[in-house]
């Protein structure tokens, strides 16, 4: 039971990382299955097996951890096949989910979506309005009741509801975080006389100010339900009959990992989890290498995420947007772009400018270079035709890519058009991707309120480091990284999680605080998140928990998330508490920002994480400086500077040691990943074998 | 890139021009720099002003002045900083304009488009030479003057507005000039939020200053030069492409302002070749004050139209639109105010009605193109409400606020599709609506109902997006003593239908006074309507009304849907039944209008009784027409 297995389902690839207890590392992917995503699991569970040369009852048997990151939540969300869910609401506010603060036709769209205005489109509604009932209640801001709830009325829109054929209810009430009481009452009103409906409530679920959100996301909890308990009861069977002891615990979109079991009745919580495990991983990683802050970036081959980790801690959002739904649900916050391998270029009307993205040729046909009937040029056939990709080692050679292909389409589309050479061209399209990625790395820290040159970046997925010596350098940042596993990362993310449990209520309040109303309301969040652990065989003595508060200044809409003391919360520690707000205020929005204004303390979070022992990463002893051991080949590869092509060296991942340093211009080969080094620049290996890289000397 | 890199850029195209690459890089680095401009500006403001109704903007201007970037915010910003600079540039001497330097103004007369909306300039300097301003906006809840708020009610001229301050220098050489914030903030009943934006809008401008810097010092300052002109150019070929593209024509419109008396705003629109005319010559003479707008906010109000009409695919850069397109307005009008005409409210009369009617002529220039009818949309939200609320909150303390949940008015019908139903506001689509919890923590209200109101969307094929109603009682407190309440389109539909589409609703505000609602409450009900609810109903005449609320009133109001388009009586029965089951419309509706008989309790459509009723309204259409006299064109309006 000395093994641990980490697996990540994504879009194509469902990867597998294991560690055994000498702490090392192996990895091994398998094609995803989206008709049954639990099948893509087993594969690449069994070709991990493979690996090691056993069989895949064997390593279940050793398996002692079995942590897992599934798209299945986020799928039927994106494919709307959910359940049919009905909603009971305020009397008076039934709509409030479908007006959606007007903001839903545009949450979620990148400016040039934005710009189409006559193509914006709200939310595909998941529930229905004939499934929405108002019932007679109120509550006030106070938590007080100004109109009780008229429980016929309840109990007659339940029999609407459950005549309608509904295989969940919802129900999220006006101010319910303040005072409960109406929801609990419909909800043992649903689970007496329904027990078999799946039953969710706001206080429950998010019992957070922001009445729009917090329905939204109560409504996704009951509209997930079917699909992620179906899911995760068909794996636990596979993994169980496979010989794994232990019930699976899953990655969740806040981070950190939670018993499979547990996350049947909070399907909403992994909802968008996919891009947690990198940032988590980055997080890990830093702690390691000692990078405390962190831009992480992921290029894959449609899509470009950038996460932030600040002083060791991946950057939460509060209010996340799925699929043009606004919820409350602390997240890991990461931003998207669509600019991939995939991207594909092509010459603006009216212009003639060179453009790439947002669109994308996707896995079918894919770049035209690969041969399965695209035609249209992607940043992918661009590299191939600079040298940057080797036809036969794409994929370590399970692909092989078709060079006349790519310049063909290079140039009917953009060289002939434009008067360009081919090889202008494609460097063209490189290089205006590169400059989108340096943007949108700059505009998320920027936009959160971080100046991304303090921070190290790191580059993974598929085409990160193809990609990040150029974006790097743009930006500016002090180190650049290149993790180990670069191209399972994810995955190795969630092997490096722990138990977590997140626990929020909002009890608005403005200051001077009661630090005996504080510590009554930190008391109970802590409670339940001791519990939740309990309930995931965290023994206590291993829970740490920290206590956070979501404050701003009254009347403006900045929440600032800030860390509160142990102990309980009285004159000294309120203060300092109100000081570390100021401070962290005005590091963010600029200092004497809204000093004078009143301070709220809004949302009150505890995050329970229960450390679990885990083999160590170990530093390999330093090799030699000269990487001449994992020299393979020479190629040409086109860099601007050097006014075209030049004989540039390729190294081989695999065979680089600890310690081996690398002047650009050079090229490092993986069997799934390419790292291009610009000329001027260095890259070394370090002792766990990271590739680090110095952008500062480089020219491109 | 190198200093070569640079040079090679420059020298690779044809008479010194970019090469293409170079510049698609720089035109995206620019844009960029503007947006993080914007989100420092909004980072530090943190006011729901700056961050939910985006009531903001943010601009990249030449070093002429003219608007090479502007943001995704209310894109009428753009003329006023533009014009804004152009004055600075001529008032003062070139050596009292340097590095450093930040002016502001809040005058109309030289560009604000109205007095709330204060900008701020700066000059961008690079080796010592001009290169380009930024500059940044946002609309202030009260600057002083007799009323509070931006209403200034019983005014008679731009004297008795709020005060002005045509551009002076608040930055200078890097230094805040206190005495001048000083009498600033001296003006306004919430100097805390006014300063706090102040301090926003000189973080955006220095942010972009930097970063326009580092670009010059990168790629060098001719390049950057060169990379600003190609961004007008460029737009200004995109967009004479897209002008060439679409039919030759004339097209026309009136939309009409209530205030003392009604004020018609009249544009006539021809398109020919790759130019665009707008002539607002016919508009009515001005008012004394309060709802005129200045040239700069008319010409800014057809940027914000033709944006968002014919540049869906486009970069965003006002300045080489205007290339293309003229503005003809005639001073001493509604839409181009004459000293010392007052223009307090404009952004909601004036100038919102010159960017309605524009682009109403716009969704007929497209409804007239086979290629481009996917991206026709009939009038969104034609007349925004707007409510100001002044009083002590329910921690006693003294409060400013106002309520722009009509910002979720409905969207224009497509020709594809419906409008959308709380679809919002044209000029700002990020804009969000406050959630309710928020403003009853925040000021003493408790809302009784705030839901999508059924048949306020004009009728059609494709109908218009229905709007918001709410209805809100005092909480808290005793009772709001100052309500302000204004709107244009409270007499007639702002949002117009096209090609036989119907219009919206009006904007509808009433009180009903000294109702029984609190016994209700008490007695464990809420009422559905104010017809729920005994008390006297006060029906406001006026667009603008200054007003209280006490602990028996209820407050109600409708927003305003969005244009139809084609005939309603075209629409297929099956599609208003289904409207019909969400709320969407009334059976009564759905017969006068649609011709669709609705069996409420089978809920399904009568055909039989359908049939007969459209062919009954076909019959009526038939008798009311009546021969034109007189051989002129019809007026389309």
């Amino acid at each position: 039971m000395d093994r641990l297995v980490a697996v990540d389902s994504g879009g194509t690839f469902t990867d597998c990382v294991t560690l055994d207890a000498a702490g090392l590392v192996r990895s091994a992917k398998a094609p995803s299955t989206p008709d049954d995503f639990s099948e893509g699991v087993v594969q690449s569970v069994a070709r991990a097996a493979a690996a090691e040369g056993v069989e895949l009852e064997a390593l279940l048997e050793r398996t002692g951890s079995f942590c897992h990151g599934t798209t299945v939540a986020t799928n039927a969300l994106l494919t709307r096949s959910g359940s049919t869910v009905g909603l009971i609401t305020t009397k008076g506010h039934e709509d409030a989910i479908i007006i959606g603060r007007t903001i839903q036709k545009a949450a979620g769209l990148s400016e040039s979506e934005l710009s189409n205005l006559a193509h914006l489109e709200k939310a595909v509604p998941i529930v229905p309005r004939p499934l929405i009932k108002g019932v007679t209640e109120r509550i006030d801001y106070r938590g007080s009741v100004v109109v009780p709830l008229d429980t016929d009325e309840a109990a007659g829109a339940v029999a609407e509801l459950v005549d309608a054929g509904v295989e969940a209810i919802a129900v999220c009430f006006l101010w319910s975080f303040l005072n409960p009481d109406h929801e609990r009452a419909v909800a043992e009103l649903i689970r007496s006389r329904h027990p078999h409906l799946f039953v969710t409530v706001s206080c429950e679920v998010a019992p957070v100010i922001k009445e729009y959100e917090r329905c939204a996301t109560t409504v996704l909890n009951g509209y997930l339900s079917r699909t992620t308990h179906a899911y995760i009861s068909k794996l636990q069977q596979r993994l169980a009959d496979g010989g794994l002891a232990k019930d699976p615990v899953v990655m969740q979109s806040i981070g950190g990992l939670t018993r499979a079991e547990t996350s049947k009745g909070r399907a909403v919580t992994l909802l968008g989890s996919g891009p947690t495990g990198g940032v988590f991983g980055a997080a890990a990683l830093g702690t390691l290498i000692g990078a405390e802050n962190i831009v992480t970036t992921d290029v894959g081959g449609t899509s470009f995420d950038v996460g932030l980790v600040t002083d060791g801690e991946p950057l939460v959002v509060g209010t996340p947007v799925f699929d043009k739904y606004h919820t409350v649900l602390p997240v890991i916050d990461v931003v998207s772009i669509g600019a991939g391998g995939g991207s594909v270029a092509w010459i603006e009307p009216g212009t003639g400018l060179v453009k790439v993205g947002p669109q994308s040729a996707g896995a079918v046909p894919g770049p035209a270079c690969y041969g399965a009937g695209g035609t249209r040029p992607t940043v992918t056939d661009a590299n191939l035709l600079l040298g940057r990709l080797d036809a036969d080692y794409f994929l370590g050679g399970q692909r092989r890519l078709h060079a006349d292909l790519a310049t063909a389409a290079i140039e009917t589309h953009l060289a002939a058009p434009t008067g360009l050479s081919v090889h202008e061209a494609a460097m063209a399209v490189v290089d205006i991707l590169d400059a989108r990625m340096a943007d949108l790395v700059r505009m998320s820290t920027i936009g959160r309120g971080y100046d991304p040159r303090e921070f190290a970046l790191f580059a993974f997925g598929g085409a990160g480091p193809l990609h990040v010596g150029a974006y790097a350098a743009d930006v500016g940042t002090q180190r650049t990284v290149v993790p180990t596993n670069s191209a399972v990362f994810s995955a190795f993310g969630i092997a490096a999680s722990d138990p977590v449990a997140v626990v929020q209520a909002s009890d608005p309040m403005v200051a001077p605080f009661d630090g005996d109303r504080l510590d009554a309301v930190y008391a109970e969040l802590t409670e339940r998140a001791v519990e939740e652990l309990a309930a995931n065989g965290v023994t206590p003595a291993d829970i740490t928990a920290t206590r956070e508060v979501e404050m701003r200044y009254r009347g403006q809409v900045h929440e600032v998330r800030v860390p509160v003391p142990d102990g309980p919360l009285g004159g000294d520690s309120l203060a300092a508490l109100m000081e570390e707000f100021r401070l962290r205020y005005n590091r963010r929005y600029g200092s004497g920002a809204a000093a004078d204004s009143a301070v709220e303390a809004r949302t009150f979070v505890v995050r329970g994480v229960g450390r679990q022992a885990k083999p160590a990463l170990r530093p390999a002893p330093l090799g030699p400086e000269d990487p001449a051991a994992a020299l393979v080949a020479e190629r040409p590869v086109w860099f601007r500077p050097l006014g075209g092509f030049a004989s540039t060296p390729i190294y081989r991942r695999e065979l680089l040691e600890p310690g081996n340093g690398i002047e650009g211009q050079a090229m490092i080969e993986a069997s799934n990943t390419t790292m291009l080094i610009h000329p001027g620049q260095r890259a070394e290996v370090d002792a766990w074998g990271n590739i680090l890289l110095d952008t500062t000397g480089g020219t491109r | 890139m190198t200093d070569t890199l640079a040079h090679e850029a420059l020298s690779s195209g044809s008479n010194g021009s970019l090469d293409p690459v170079t510049f698609e890089i720089l035109r995206s680095r620019l844009s960029a720099i503007n947006d993080e401009a914007a989100m420092t500006m909004r980072l530090v403001s943190g006011s729901p002003v700056a961050n939910e109704a985006y009531d903001m903007n943010v601009g990249l201007m030449d070093a002429d002045g003219d608007c090479f970037a502007i943001g995704m915010y209310i894109t009428i910003h753009a003329l006023a900083l533009s014009s804004t600079v152009k004055d600075i540039r001529q008032r003062f001497e070139a050596a009292d304009i340097g590095p450093g330097d930040v002016f502001m103004s809040n005058d109309p007369y030289v560009g604000a488009c109205h007095q709330m909306d204060v900008a701020v300039v700066a000059p961008i300097f690079a080796d010592g030479r001009l290169v380009a301003w930024t500059g940044s906006t946002v609309h202030q809840i009260d600057l002083g003057g007799p009323v509070e708020g931006q209403v200034q009610l019983g005014a008679t001229s731009i004297w008795s507005e709020q005060p002005l301050f045509p551009p002076i220098k608040i930055v200078d050489a890097g230094e805040l000039r206190p005495d001048v914030e000083r009498g600033y903030l001296r003006r306004t009943r919430l100097p805390h939020l006014v300063g706090l934006d102040l301090k926003a809008m000189i973080a955006g401008c220095n942010v972009a200053m930097a970063r326009v810097q580092d670009l010059a010092g990168r790629y060098g300052t001719d390049v950057v030069l060169a990379a600003i002109e190609g961004v007008n150019e460029a737009t200004a070929a995109r967009f004479r492409a897209r002008l060439r593209e679409l039919p030759d024509g004339t097209w026309s419109h009136r939309g009409y302002i209530e205030y003392d008396e009604v004020y018609p705003v009249v544009v006539e629109m021809t398109k020919q070749g790759d130019s665009l005319i707008f002539d607002y010559t016919a508009s009515a003479d001005q008012a004394g004050a309060v709802i005129n707008c200045t040239r700069p906010a008319c010409v800014g109000a057809v940027v914000a139209a033709v944006l968002p009409y014919l540049c869906y695919d486009m970069a965003w850069s006002p300045a080489g639109l205007q290339r293309a397109i003229e503005v003809r307005t005639r001073e001493g009008t509604v839409v181009h105010a004459a000293w010392p005409a007052g223009t307090s409210k404009a952004t909601t009369t004036g100038s919102f009605m010159a960017t309605i009617s524009a682009g109403v002529c716009l969704s007929k220039l497209l409804a007239a193109s086979e290629s481009h009818l996917r991206q026709f949309m009939s009038t969104w939200m034609g007349g925004l409400y707007v409510e100001d609320l002044f009083g002590t909150d329910q921690r006693g303390e003294f409060f400013g606020a106002a309520i722009l949940d009509a910002m979720a008015g409905g969207s224009g019908a497509r020709a594809f599709a419906d409008g959308l139903d709380a679809g919002g506001f044209l000029d700002s689509p990020s804009a969000i609506i406050a959630n309710i919890e928020d403003i009853e923590y925040s000021y003493p209200v408790l809302y009784l109902s705030r839901r999508i109101q059924a048949d306020t969307g004009g009728a059609g094929k494709y109908r218009g997006g229905n709007t918001l109603a709410m209805t809100y009682i005092v909480h808290g407190a005793e009772r709001l003593p100052v309500k302000i309440l204004h709107a244009i389109g409270t007499y007639q539909p702002g949002s117009v239908g096209v090609a036989g589409g119907y219009p919206s609703n009006t904007n509808q505000f009433v009180i009903k006074r000294g109702t029984d609602v609190r016994a209700l409450l008490a007695g464990g009900g809420v009422p559905d309507d104010l017809e729920d609810l005994d008390g006297k109903l006060e029906i406001f005449a006026d667009p603008i009304v200054k007003t209280s609320q006490g602990p028996d009133d209820v407050h109600r109001y409708v927003a305003m849907g969005g244009g139809g388009y084609l005939d309603p009586l075209d629409r297929e029965p099956e599609r208003v039944l289904a409207d019909y089951t969400v709320g969407a419309v009334s059976v009564a509706h759905a017969r006068d209008a649609y011709g669709v008989v609705i069996d409420s309790d089978r809920v399904r459509v009568d055909a039989a009784a359908t049939e007969q009723r459209r062919r009954d309204i076909r019959d009526e259409r038939r008798l009311s027409a009546s021969p034109l006299s007189g051989a002129g064109r019809s007026d389309p309006s």
